[in-house]
């Protein structure tokens, strides 16, 4: 992993699709480090340089929207891809309008994936301000 | 005609008494028309009495018109003599009732009191009295002539009259020739005892000295000959006879009493003869009493006789020819009773009425019997069913509401009769009826007590004959019953013999291929069980099975079989009870039940066709859990090949770092696998294959399959299983469809709602005695009364439900033998569960 490398969080409460991502992203050089759930990630204090958040959607406990919104209102502005098991339409929409940079349905491919990761990682490096859309 | 005899014999009466004079005299020896008057008035009721009175003054006074005595004097002496009549008759009705028998020594003494001697006795005094108010003779010689003339005259005349008018008719029927030519010879032989007297005392013949003196004394052997042979009807004629015949000799003869006076000759005479009369009338009757008394005896002896035969009669008898026995024994009954008629009734069992068994009637008097006993004899009828006597002596008798007896009794020409139930234990079963045709009949109290023991002895009969024809038809009825049962029925006595079998029996046993059933009676079943024992378990358990119920170690043994039929399986089921009966034994019933097998298998696959389309829309209520489950695998052997590929493109591969991603694809792989076989499991198709399953693993398993559900509906769902297996018998896939089916039902109701407490409560333990409870509570809406509602088919509380969850869960569970249970929690939400027996060796 080269240093100052983009880091990739992610969040999933399933222990083999923690680890298989985490192995994939650090092939494509990202730096990653992963969390079981929402409190395990929130402990672990906010981020420093670019990076994104690969958010699964149903976890037990909080799931992936209710972190989303709290990371949203406390002013933590990681992008975020969600990613989910048994996505819909509507759940993708209401995802993306909320802000997430994308929405990827399991199983999904190394190109979506990398596509997202490199485009939200992208958006993290500019400014705050021109991120938001509202 | 009374009027016109009454006056006939008393001119006649007085005629023999006007010859009947001692020479020289003018009192006769014998007066004979008071005592005729005295017969009159004992013979006609007291109603007919004036008339008789009447009749005889016209012969009074047309005796008396050629004498010279004063008319006034005349109608006097009448007055006189119809009033002796008046008291003999009077005294001697007073203190009999039948004065006309002179049968009995008592009624004798009592006729010669009264009649005999009061009567003249009072009189006397009056006649006397007229006499001398008319001045022509002394009282107290008028008053002793007129006394021992009529007291000698009604000793011999009132029998002799009396016995005549009542007793001449039946003799003269009766008689025989031998009685008629014995009549014959003693008539003779008073007349030739006459003629000797008669002779001797005119002295022409002095063969016997003083014959003459005493011409009675040759009477007595011929009077003893009547006494004894003739009873007192004869003796009293007889009697009659020698007195006039006495007194004619006397009259011819000038010297019978000499030296005596003409008075005292006429007082000696009468005394002499009043003397022979009364010993004589007294000794009549008492031979006659002695002879009733010894026919009474003889017709007893005959009666009993008759009884005893009747008896032995109907003893002997079977039921079925009892009824050709009564015909033949109330014709000998009413022959011997001296009836007319005599019919037996018996009261049917059906209708409650009598019914007439046999009618005899005396051939030429009745030959008409009475067919409707309750249409001709309503209130008769209802006595009898009430267990009362009928003494009917007259059509009188019948009370005034018996308007149809009364009517029916003339139309029959029945005059009396008598009704009497025939009782057995305190029921009527039928009457006996006797009735007499001709005239009013006294049935006397010892004739009625044999009539009892008669009708006693009839209903005796009648209820044995009704027993044994109920005890044939209760025979009739069971065999029948055998017979229609169309399971094969054995009867085995203690030693497992067989008594008795029904049509079925050795068809099926021969059937079934269970060869030591295809018996019959005789065959030692038990034996022939045990032989094959060796070779047929089923023979073995069924031979067990008998020992041991007839032995009273079981209360009952059944064995359920099998065998291959030409048109595929046979099912049988062998049932053993013991027979309550005294000697003990058992009863053996072999049915077939092929059909009701076929039923029931086909029941059971419909079942688990069923249960397989329910687990099919379970498993679709699944899917999005599933997709997900399957996902989590998929997406990590996704991302873990791609890495694994990167890493080899990249060529900087450590070794160890490849493995480790195969070993998790391997890994991710096999979890997808066994979510698949899971399912593959839920959908699997196919009848139920009993097995040992522990509730609390399958629990486990299935609560493992909707965990992603609860997740994906934000339901926490809590386990709290045993430690220890609890092991029950059961299909694991229909077990495992229940809980299943509970849990989604839970997750159903507690819905989207976001303010519950969102939370499954499943729970394993152990319940009752040997059984084990799965419990699954949640925290939904609970259900809508009635919540036993949630198992019936179709009953669905959920827009897209099928209705048929709950309902298949309960067939399933039944099936197992246990029980499935819901209702409302206190606080809100619903708990269904159920309840299992735990498998044999767990429950040690």
């Amino acid at each position: 992993v080269i240093a100052g490398a983009p880091t990739v969080f992610i969040v999933d409460d399933d222990l083999s699709v923690r680890r298989s991502l985490a192995r994939l992203l650090t092939t494509f050089g990202y730096a990653t480090e992963t969390f079981a759930g929402a409190r395990e990630f929130l402990e672990r204090g906010p981020a420093e340089g670019p990076g994104c958040l690969l958010l699964d959607v149903r976890m037990p406990e909080e799931s992936g929207f209710e972190l989303f919104e709290r990371l949203k209102s406390t002013g933590r502005d990681l992008p975020v891809i969600f990613i989910t098991g048994h996505g819909d339409i509507p759940m993708a929409v209401r995802a993306i309008k909320a802000g997430a940079v994308d929405f990827l349905v399991k199983p999904f491919d190394e190109d979506a994936l990398i596509n997202a990761v490199e485009q939200a990682v992208a958006q993290s490096r500019k400014p705050s301000s021109l991120r938001s859309r509202g | 005609v009374l009027a016109l005899c009454v006056a006939v014999a008393y001119f006649l009466g007085a005629r023999l008494g006007l010859f009947l004079r001692l020479p020289g005299h003018t009192p006769s020896v014998l007066w004979p028309p008071n005592a005729l008057l005295t017969s009159a008035l004992l013979l006609v009721p007291p109603r007919h009495w004036p008339v008789c009175l009447l009749a005889a003054l016209p012969a009074h006074l047309s005796l008396n018109l050629d004498t010279e005595w004063p008319s006034a004097f005349v109608a006097t002496i009448f007055v006189t003599n119809c009033t002796e009549a008046l008291i003999s008759a009077s005294l001697l009705r007073g203190i009999s009732d039948r004065p006309t028998e002179f049968d009995s020594v008592h009624s004798v003494l009592g006729f010669v009191v009264t009649v005999a001697l009061l009567g003249p006795f009072l009189s006397s005094f009056l006649d006397a009295f007229v006499v001398v108010s008319f001045g022509l003779e002394s009282y107290w010689d008028v008053w002793r002539a007129r006394f021992f003339s009529n007291v000698l005259t009604s000793l011999t005349v009132v029998p002799a009259a009396v016995g005549l008018l009542t007793r001449a008719g039946p003799w003269m029927r009766h008689a025989t020739r031998a009685r008629w030519l014995e009549a014959a010879a003693l008539m003779a032989a008073l007349v030739g005892v006459w003629l000797l007297v008669s002779a001797w005392s005119s002295e022409r013949l002095p063969v016997i000295p003083g014959a003459a003196r005493a011409p009675l004394v040759f009477f007595l052997p011929v009077i003893t000959w009547a006494v004894v042979r003739f009873g007192p009807t004869g003796a009293s004629v007889a009697m009659l006879t020698a007195t006039v015949l006495t007194i004619a000799a006397a009259a011819r003869s000038t010297d019978m009493f000499l030296p005596l006076t003409p008075d005292r000759t006429l007082l000696g005479l009468q005394l002499l003869l009043i003397a022979v009369a009364i010993p004589h009338l007294v000794l009549a009757a008492a031979i006659e009493e002695r002879r009733q008394a010894s026919s009474a005896l003889a017709a007893r002896l005959r009666f009993e006789e008759l009884l005893s035969q009747l008896s032995q009669a109907f003893v002997h008898v079977p039921g079925e020819r009892m009824g050709g026995v009564l015909e033949t024994w109330v014709r000998r009954v009413g022959e011997q009773l001296n009836v007319d008629g005599l019919m037996l009734y018996r009261r049917s069992d059906h209708s409650g009425e009598l019914e007439l068994r046999s009618d005899w009637g005396r051939p030429g008097v009745r030959d008409e019997p009475i067919v409707r006993p309750h249409a001709d004899f309503p209130w008769v009828c209802d006595e009898i069913l009430a267990n009362r006597e009928i003494v009917i002596e007259g059509i009188d008798d019948l009370p005034a509401d018996a308007v149809q007896d009364r009517r029916s009794m003339e139309r029959h020409g029945l005059v009396s009769g008598v009704g009497l139930p025939l009782v057995a234990g305190d029921r009527v079963v039928g009457s006996l009826g006797f009735v007499s045709m001709a005239e009013r009949t006294h049935w006397a109290p010892d004739l009625l007590a044999r009539l009892r023991l008669v009708a006693e002895i009839f209903g005796n009969a009648i209820a044995r004959q009704r027993n044994e024809e109920a005890l044939r038809e209760s025979e009739a009825l069971k065999s029948a019953i055998l017979g229609s049962l169309t399971s094969g029925v054995a009867v085995l006595d203690r030693r497992g013999c067989i008594i008795a079998v029904n049509e079925h029996w050795r068809g099926l046993g021969c059937a079934s291929s269970l060869s030591c059933t295809c018996q019959t009676t005789g065959d030692d079943l038990l034996a022939a069980c045990q032989r094959d024992a060796e070779s047929d378990d089923r023979a073995k358990r069924m031979s067990d099975g008998i020992s041991a119920v007839i032995a009273g170690v079981a209360p009952h043994f059944v064995l359920q079989h099998s065998n291959t039929g030409d048109d595929g399986m046979r099912y049988w089921v062998l049932a053993v009870h013991p027979l309550h009966h005294a000697d003990g034994g058992a009863v053996v019933t072999h049915a077939e039940i092929t059909e009701r097998k076929r039923v029931e298998l086909e029941a059971e696959a419909a079942r688990a066709e069923l249960a397989h389309m329910a687990r099919v829309v379970t498993m679709g209520e699944l899917t999005a859990s599933l997709a997900h489950e399957l996902n989590q695998p998929l997406t990590a052997i996704v991302a873990n090949a791609q890495a694994a590929r990167r890493l080899l493109d990249l060529q900087k591969v450590p070794p160890e770092e490849l493995r480790a991603v195969l070993g998790d694809i391997v890994a991710d792989g096999r979890r997808a696998g066994a979510v698949i076989q899971r399912t593959r499991e839920m959908l699997h198709k196919g009848g139920p294959s009993p097995a040992r399953v522990d509730l609390g693993g399958l629990v486990r398993d299935v609560a493992a399959l909707v965990t992603n559900d609860a997740l994906l509906r934000n339901v926490t769902m809590q386990l709290s299983l045993p430690q220890a297996p609890a092991v029950v018998e059961g299909d694991r896939i229909q077990l495992q469809q229940v809980v299943l089916n509970l849990l989604i039902n839970a997750l159903e109701a507690i819905g989207d709602d976001p303010t519950n407490a969102r939370l499954i409560h499943v729970r394993a333990r152990s319940a009752e005695e040997g059984t084990v409870e799965v419990l699954v509570r949640d925290t939904g809406s609970g259900m809508p009364a009635p919540v036993a509602r949630v198992f019936d088919a179709f009953y669905t509380t959920k827009p897209s439900g099928m209705g048929m969850g709950l309902p298949i869960a309960r067939s399933i569970i039944e099936a197992h033998g246990g029980t499935i249970h819901a209702a409302n929690n206190p606080g809100g939400g619903a708990t269904v569960g159920f309840r299992l027996p735990l498998a044999a060796e767990a429950r040690a």
